[in-house]
């Protein structure tokens, strides 16, 4: 790996009794990091951490090697934060609040206005930047957020649930804008439930579930699979049974088989095995893995 | 005809000019503080109560300097001299302004960021809790000091220009330099203490300046009330009377602080001196821990 632009180490939060991380140590790459989970994973508890908002109970963590806990502010200089809630004045124009931002971000007032400008045309709000913020609906907020959290042009920006309450053509218009950030030069780590959606913009995948770090790795890396997979017409049964007594692994859902081989050509064993079965074929090909078959498999493995 | 052609994307850009220190940060935040106070960039509604309260303040300096040029060569300087009041006389007509001022803005500074949770964005950027508190303190004193100050800059000017003497009278009365902003600190520390304290806590602004209006009426009765029935100390307690006492002290003006709880009881200024830094001194240190923990 390139050098981490995040890393933890031995890192645990508890609120009281509720232990909200769990021994989390993970080193990030630069690029679109998606930080998955369910709600009440620690998702938004590790970015906190990570702007130095929040103190671990122990450990520590590094942005840009610089520890998020001695050095906050240094951190904070070069990190954008779009919170989950709603962080607005409501009487105060998108354009005003926005440039404000970017003052708070250290640039100068001057320069501040006219980016504060440029990028509320980048997330669309060009026509309604002189609009309050309290008359603007869900994917308004939601796109004005976007916009304080890169306004002051930092390296990377910690978007926390940053689809959550938008309709399919608000949520897809928010995916291409994380997609284009990555062509501005900023990392982005981005926190969802919603899987479909690190698959469609993050290269890289943080997987927490209950605190716990479960995946750490490329995005491409845990979607490789090796299974193929195989749906029959007919029973199943003397297929598999033969399978197995030639050494694949076979997982059975119906009449769907998944088939994985050590050694050889699991197309050529399974086109074998159903001439000499006669069992019926409906489709077959490689097994597509999917961030929400991983993310079941490892929650049902750690649970 | 062009050999090559480059399309540029305007929408964004990376800054790579020079960053700002925290001193420019806070300074934003001052700003911010103050358009807020006076209703800035905000809808005309909001202006209605800060402006109507700042005409209320300077009109009647404005009137003063006037009624004294039309009065001037009437020969009865000697009277007028009596009737119009001067630099402390007119602390205390702005005083009841200057609660009111800051009754209704001191909430205006910190409950909205709260209760709409700016305080996030403020807590992810390079800045410190104490920073954000020192700069929102600061928009207040700014604002206060231009409040009571501007009043007292037009009689100043207005009785230099009229005494025929423009430069004497300015440095005759050089002390007033130091006596006005003097005096306007120590209406702003037992003032703006209370208020911010209150407003830490309340979540409606409204409420919040009603709740400091009625603890400052409620503190001078119960004071004045114990202070006679129980024991003279109890005359600490009415809090607005401190500032009064130190704006008397400073303009060595007697009838300043006449019928004031603090002056009837024999307490003296000095008392109303700790107790100032004191008000102040609690109000620092709880807007401060209470922000520490939600920010």
């Amino acid at each position: 790996m390139a050098d981490p632009i995040i890393s933890a180490a031995g890192l645990n939060k508890a609120y009281g009794t509720v232990r909200a991380l769990q021994d989390v140590d993970l080193e990030v790459p630069a690029g679109r990091i998606g930080l998955v989970g369910a709600n009440g994973a620690g998702k938004s508890t590790l970015i906190k951490i990570l702007l130095g908002m929040l103190a671990p109970t122990s450990g520590d963590t590094e942005v840009y090697g610089t520890s998020a806990q001695s050095h906050p502010l240094a951190v904070r200089s070069r990190v954008g934060y779009m919170p989950e809630g709603d962080c607005f004045p409501p009487d105060q124009t998108a354009a005003d609040f926005v440039s404000y931002s970017a003052e708070l971000g250290g640039l100068p007032a001057s320069e501040s206005r006219q980016r504060a400008s440029e990028v509320l045309t980048l997330v669309g709000l060009a026509e309604e930047r002189f609009r309050n913020l309290g008359e603007f609906s869900t994917g308004m907020k939601q796109r004005a957020k976007l916009a304080q959290a890169i306004v002051h042009s930092p390296d990377l920006v910690l978007l926390d649930e940053p689809a959550s309450g938008l309709d399919p053509d608000g949520r897809e218009d928010m995916l291409n804008l994380i997609n284009r950030l990555g062509e501005f030069g900023m990392s982005v780590v981005f926190s969802s439930h919603v899987l479909g959606d690190i698959e469609r913009t993050c290269d890289w995948v943080v997987m927490l579930n209950e605190g716990r770090l479960l995946r750490n790795e490329p995005l491409e890396t845990i979607q490789a699979s090796t299974a193929v997979e195989v749906v029959l017409l007919d029973d199943p049964g003397p297929a598999v049974a033969s399978l197995e007594s030639r050494g694949a692994r076979v997982s059975v859902r119906d009449r769907t088989l998944d088939v994985e081989l050590d050694e050889g050509d699991a197309f050529v064993l399974i086109r074998d095995v159903l001439a000499e079965t006669g069992v019926g074929l409906r489709s077959l090909g490689a097994k597509q893995t999917t961030l929400e078959d991983v993310y079941l498999a490892e929650e049902e493995y750690s649970g | 005809m062009t050999s090559d052609g480059a399309i540029f994307d305007l929408n964004y850009r990376q800054y790579e000019g020079e960053r700002s220190g925290r001193p420019r940060i806070r300074w934003a935040i001052v700003r911010d503080g103050v358009r807020k106070v006076l209703g800035l960039r905000r809808k005309a509604r909001r202006k209605i109560i800060p402006w109507g309260l700042i005409i209320l303040a300077v009109v009647p300096a404005i009137a003063i300097v006037g009624f004294q040029v039309f009065t001037q060569g009437l020969g009865a300087d000697e009277l007028l001299e009596d009737l119009i009041p001067g630099h402390s006389d007119y602390f205390q007509l702005t005083f009841q302004l200057t609660f009111l001022f800051i009754a209704l803005s001191a909430p205006e500074l910190l409950i909205p960021d709260r209760v709409s949770n700016v305080l996030t964005v403020y807590a992810s950027r390079p800045l410190t809790v104490a920073d954000y508190l020192i700069a929102r303190v600061g928009a207040l004193l700014l604002v206060v000091l231009a409040f009571t100050l501007l009043p007292q800059v037009v009689i100043y000017l207005g009785g230099a220009i009229l005494s025929g003497d423009f430069v004497g009278h300015l440095t005759g009365n050089l002390d007033l330099l130091w006596k006005i902003p003097t005096s306007a600190f120590a209406l702003f520390g037992t003032q703006a203490g209370i208020a911010f304290m209150i407003s830490t806590f309340a979540r409606r602004r409204g409420a919040a300046a009603g709740i400091y209006i009625g603890f400052s009426i409620m503190s001078a009765v119960v004071a004045t009330g114990l202070a006679e029935t129980v024991n003279r100390w109890f005359a600490v307690l009415d809090l607005q009377a401190h500032a009064i006492v130190l704006i008397g002290k400073i303009f060595g003006d007697p009838e300043f602080t006449g019928g004031n709880t603090l002056t009837d009881n024999g307490i003296s200024p000095w008392i109303s001196l700790i107790a100032v830094l004191a008000i102040a001194g609690l109000a620092g240190a709880l807007l401060y821990r209470r922000y520490r923990r939600i920010m």
